[in-house]
């Protein structure tokens, strides 16, 4: 059974080039007035899935225990909802067996997940760290990537069943990855991976740490050596090139955890922006021709304010203080507090941290994955942030951390500024070691939940409750562009007001979604307007009947301009 | 009769004290935490003299016994002894035992509803430290207005908590306030610069950050990072570029230090740690505190270390010569191999004109130490030792083609030529020098440097605005135009090359 309202569009207007054609005007019955409109912002904490993350520990502390794992929210069987992938650790040597494969749930539309068995659930039985989702091959269902500590996997999706052809591929790499993101970095219409890489660590080069005290603990980062990442050209016929010399990205050894693309300055092709761990984030921007230049220093996006490398973890991105510009915000250490680098334009961002509210309620906190999602549906970007100490023991040390922490909820309250939400909107939480972390509709009710990993305990979902607000979902299916859009900006018209979202790669920390870009319209009764710029350069302009709907857009293989009716469902909250 | 208190004789300190000062004047730090510790079990905390407590915290503080130090300050506090001196080493160990919650706490119960100025600061310095931004505001406003010894510190906390509340305005009151009173406030300075910054007063925070770099080196990355992001949005993008390369060595410097300083903590008793930590900060003028207490920690565990007596020459060398002369010669002692330390005494003898003796140390250490820095000693020595321009000319060339960035050796050669009235030959030289290293400023350097003392002055400037070309922003090049400056009696324009020649100096860290 399908739960999404499904319109499908197919662009009535489309130009070659970024002329905008002129708009559809159709009556304004409500207008967004985002914040006082909003609805109060209130989750439930549920635990639907039978899966509970191991993290394969021997008692030695070896640091690719504490560092996972993340999930998949992606409808990898095409019925219309998002299902559910786990990614599991596995045993480290010495410590205690255990079934180390990955999870795959299948939702069944009300909200119950069923685990699936079997080679076609891309059971991956290695280290497993991290995940990314993407239609490598353009055939309308979603592949599926599993970063490891240990050799990568690329399973492609028939139909639902998922098969292996990291071999075929070229893409098992065994360097210990860790967050990975499909984006088109050619333009090729095809979607090319980008893998981030962490530490030379092995079992055999594991060292003894300790913060003091003749205590034992997990190393820091700075105890080995980083690896570089890998980035992979893909050739089409599931067959990947590994491109990552040619890049540079050998010689720079960043100790990689999160990993987003999108287009930071604009200049129609995909750049990159890596948080690391202990050294300087990474922005490299994408001139074309796989050359990618370092622009982290003048792009003041890689430090903090006192010029200091942080821990970066995750990264989460989009248009948060809605100037129109696509901004960053990454998770790091306790003690060190998160930051979010405000777009400038042009490819310049400055540390907003402090204006944005967002640096003291993280102080206390270690954040790993992260979202910029628009929880409340007023029209602008809140955060999601999963916390969890890295050091188990990290309370021997401090008296102001603890390893499990409350995850945040921090709610935009406009003009950039944040406001920590989460007593109010998660309630009473059971403090756990948060991981990854991904968005989406998963009761189709209209508005965004969100999953959180649990390094060594259980998964939880966050049901978002809100109610009263309208919102638009849009699901992009590129024709000459990639299929899944990646890359394409949709701009949504309701007044005087846009709404902006890029559809990127990545993001967050070892998990992905495969979502349509979520529009909530607070008390909008109607939107002017849809444009959608493509990646191929296209743009195209729909009609949209109605609110409350996933609304499928769909850009021609020749980019001509073609219109189909729209064929509707209405939305689970409107039946 | 009476008599007046001066003529009573002052009772003998308990030997005990005597003790611990001594350990104390020795940096036998693990030894005066000791002797205090066995004092307080026999007379109790209270009998420690007030004065003499915040010396033996400072010595928890150097042998990294951070949560030993904080669990004697809480027994001070218990006793009513936590007072102003006590509280500021206090906060510094309770910080580094990672009990910044417990040290609010003890400042409460302190504190109660009194209004100690010091006492009240730490407490605003505590909710700072843990981003406790209001409330560090509400404790700094029951500081009373009259207090002078927190005349300074009070408004640069003020300012950075409302900074840390983006509430730019007060921020930017409570800083200038803070530099109105002490203009040399380096913190507040790079406060204020970031704050401009933010405010997109661009033209404001640029002239505030490179006045900041100019005047202390410390905290060079943060100020280097928000001073080329400044430039860069100023659009001055090729000075922005200069700083903020300068930028990725500063913080790979900190970055360094704060690692050696992370590996001392966590295990306070390993020597090499601190040998590495020593060598690194010893020729650092903004780190001698750290630097000597990393050396007298490092030689309390182990005293006959060749590399930390060798350190603690270099440490004392600017300042005492002859101290610096005896551990040198402690470090060869403790290990003949030390050569470093006979090239140190070959150049401290050198200056003292003992030929002979400096021959002995430099023929005995050549192929184990740096060759530019050898061949340029060894120049000296020929040269003092009158053996002719052939001889001396030759170690010089030796000691530029070792390392072609040593500017004292080219300068040497420079020297040699116009000692020995070798001009045509020097600037030949020079030339071919130049010819074969164009992106290097120095060999333009050093012959401006020589037509100047020839009063070609014309000549000079020509040399000087060419190696302005190569390297617009290699100091020397600033400084030496300030000379021909002064030379030709253009004081203001001096000035302006020498500040020049200052701030980037500073940029680069030297």
């Amino acid at each position: 059974m399908k739960t999404f309202a499904r319109d499908k569009v197919r662009s009535p207007r489309a130009g070659g080039g970024p002329l905008l054609v002129a708009s559809f005007v159709l009556v304004v019955v409500g207008v967004l007035s985002a914040r006082e409109n909003s609805s109060e912002l209130r989750f439930v904490t549920e635990r639907p899935v039978d899966f509970v993350h191991a993290k394969g520990a021997s008692g030695q502390r070896y640091l690719v225990e504490t560092m996972g794992s993340g999930a998949a929210l992606f409808d990898f069987d095409g019925d219309g909802d998002l299902d559910l992938y786990f990614v599991q650790g596995a045993p480290m040597p010495g410590a205690k067996r255990f079934d180390s494969r990955n999870c795959l749930y299948r939702n069944d539309g009300r909200g119950a997940f069923a685990r699936l068995t079997g080679d076609h659930a891309a059971p991956d039985a290695r280290y497993g760290m991290g995940c990314a989702v993407g239609d490598i091959d353009n055939d309308g269902d979603p592949d599926l990537f599993v970063s490891n500590y240990g050799r990568n996997s690329l399973y492609r999706n028939d139909g639902g069943r998922f098969v292996d052809i990291t071999r075929e591929a070229g893409v098992g790499d065994d360097a210990w990855a860790s967050s990975a993101a499909f984006a088109d970095f050619d333009g090729d219409g095809l979607l090319d991976l980008y893998v981030a890489n962490y530490l030379a660590f092995t079992v055999d080069v594991h060292k003894e740490c300790s913060l003091g005290k003749g205590i034992p603990a997990y190393c820091s980062p700075d105890a080995y050596p980083g690896v570089g990442d890998r980035m992979y050209r893909n050739l089409g016929g599931g067959k990947f090139l590994d491109v990552s010399d040619r890049v540079g990205l050998g010689k720079s050894l960043g100790k990689s955890l999160g990993v987003l693309c999108a287009d930071f300055d604009r200049n129609g092709k995909i750049d990159v922006y890596i948080a690391n761990d202990g050294v300087s984030n990474q922005l490299l921007m994408n001139s074309g021709d796989w050359k990618f230049e370092d622009a982290t220093l003048v792009s003041a996006t890689g430090y903090n304010d006192d010029g200091l490398a942080q821990a970066g973890m995750g990264v989460a991105g989009g248009d948060l203080d809605d100037d129109g510009l696509f901004d960053l915000f990454v998770t790091n250490l306790s003690s060190e507090t998160n930051v979010l680098y405000r777009s400038l334009g042009d490819g310049f961002f400055e540390d907003a941290t402090a204006l944005a509210g967002v640096g003291p309620p993280s102080f206390l906190y270690t954040g790993f994955g992260t979202n910029a999602a628009d929880f409340d549906a007023d029209g602008d970007l809140d955060l999601f942030i999963a916390n969890g100490h890295v050091i188990d023991n990290i309370a021997k040390f401090s008296d102001h951390q603890t390893y499990e922490q409350v995850d945040q909820v921090m709610v935009n309250i406009g003009n950039g500024r944040f406001r920590d939400d989460t007593v109010k909107s998660l309630g009473t939480q059971q403090p756990a070691a948060g991981r990854g972390s991904c968005v989406g509709d998963l009761d189709g009710d209209g508005d965004l939940d969100i999953v959180v990993t649990n390094c060594d305990s259980v998964p939880v979902v966050y049901r978002n409750q809100s109610s009263g607000v309208s919102w638009l979902a849009i699901e992009l299916h590129g024709g000459r562009s990639n299929r899944d859009g990646v890359g394409a900006r949709v701009r949504v018209h309701i007044g005087a007001r846009v709404l902006e979202r890029e559809r990127y790669g990545g993001g967050s920390y070892l998990s992905a979604q495969d979502r349509p870009l979520y529009f909530g319209l607070g008390s909008a009764k109607s939107v002017d307007r849809v444009t959608v710029q493509w990646p191929s350069g296209t743009v195209s302009e729909v009609e949209v009947q109605g609110l409350n709907r996933c609304v499928v857009v769909e850009e021609t293989a020749t980019g001509a301009a073609t219109t189909k009716p729209a064929t509707s469902r209405p939305a689970k909250s409107d039946r | 009769m009476l008599i007046s208190q001066s003529d009573v004789p002052l009772a003998p300190p308990p030997v005990s004290e005597l003790a611990v000062r001594s350990a104390l004047r020795e940096a036998q730090y693990g030894r005066a935490i000791e002797l205090t510790q066995q004092w307080v079990v026999a007379n109790g905390v209270a009998a420690v003299p007030a004065e003499l407590v915040p010396l033996v915290l400072g010595a928890y503080h150097a042998s990294h016994r951070f949560d030993d130090g904080a669990d004697f300050v809480e027994r001070l506090a218990d006793h009513g002894a936590l007072t102003g001196p006590v509280a500021k080493v206090g906060a510094t160990l309770f910080s580094e035992a990672g009990r910044l919650r417990g040290w609010g706490a003890l400042l409460d119960r302190t504190l109660g509803d009194g209004n100690d100025p010091t006492l009240l600061l730490e407490r605003a310095r505590a909710h700072f430290s843990l981003q406790e931004y209001a409330a560090a505001i509400a404790t700094c406003d029951r500081i009373p207005r009259d207090t002078s010894n927190v005349g300074v510190a009070e408004p640069y906390l003020r300012g950075a908590a409302h900074a840390g509340l983006a509430q730019w305005d007060l921020a930017e009151q409570s800083l200038r306030l803070c530099l109105e009173r002490q203009p040399r406030h380096y913190r507040a300075m790079l406060e204020l610069g970031r704050v401009q910054l933010r405010r997109k007063n661009i033209d404001g925070a640029i002239e505030t950050l490179r006045r900041c770099i100019s005047g202390r080196p410390r905290d060079r990355a943060a100020i280097l990072l928000n001073l080329g992001q400044a430039l860069q949005r100023a659009g001055q993008g090729e000075e922005s570029k200069f700083v903020l390369r300068a930028f990725k060595s500063a913080n790979a410097h900190e970055e360094k230090r704060k690692d050696l300083e992370q590996a001392v903590r966590i295990n306070p008793s390993r020597v090499d740690v601190y040998v590495e930590l020593a060598e690194f900060l010893v020729d650092d003028p903004a780190e001698r505190r750290a630097a000597q207490a990393a050396i007298a920690r490092g030689l309390e565990l182990a005293p006959n270390s060749d590399r930390l007596l060798i350190a603690k020459g270099r440490f004392l060398r600017p300042v005492d010569i002859s101290a610096a002369k005896d551990a040198f010669v402690a470090a060869l002692a403790a290990n003949v191999r030390a050569h470093d330390a006979r090239l140190e005494l070959a150049e401290i003898t050198l200056s003292a004109n003992g030929l002979q003796l400096a021959d002995r140390f430099l023929s005995r250490c050549r192929e184990h130490v740096d060759a530019s820095r050898w061949n340029l000693a060894f120049t000296e020595l020929e040269a003092r030792r009158g053996r002719g321009y052939g001889s001396a000319v030759d170690y010089a060339r030796r000691a530029v083609d070792a390392d072609p960035t040593n500017l004292e050796a080219v300068l040497a050669w420079v020297d040699l030529g116009m000692a020995f009235q070798e001009v045509e030959a020097t600037t030949k030289q020079l030339a071919v020098w130049s010819a074969a290293d164009p992106t290097n400023p120095r060999f333009l350097i050093a012959h401006a440097v020589l037509e100047m003392e020839r009063d070609r002055f014309q000549a000079a400037a020509d040399l000087l605005a060419l190696a302005m070309t190569v390297d617009p922003y290699f100091p020397p090049t600033h400084h030496f135009s300030a000379q021909l400056l002064r030379r030709q009696d253009n004081k203001t324009e001096a000035k302006v090359a020498e500040a020049r020649a200052t701030y980037l100096a500073r940029v680069l860290g030297q």
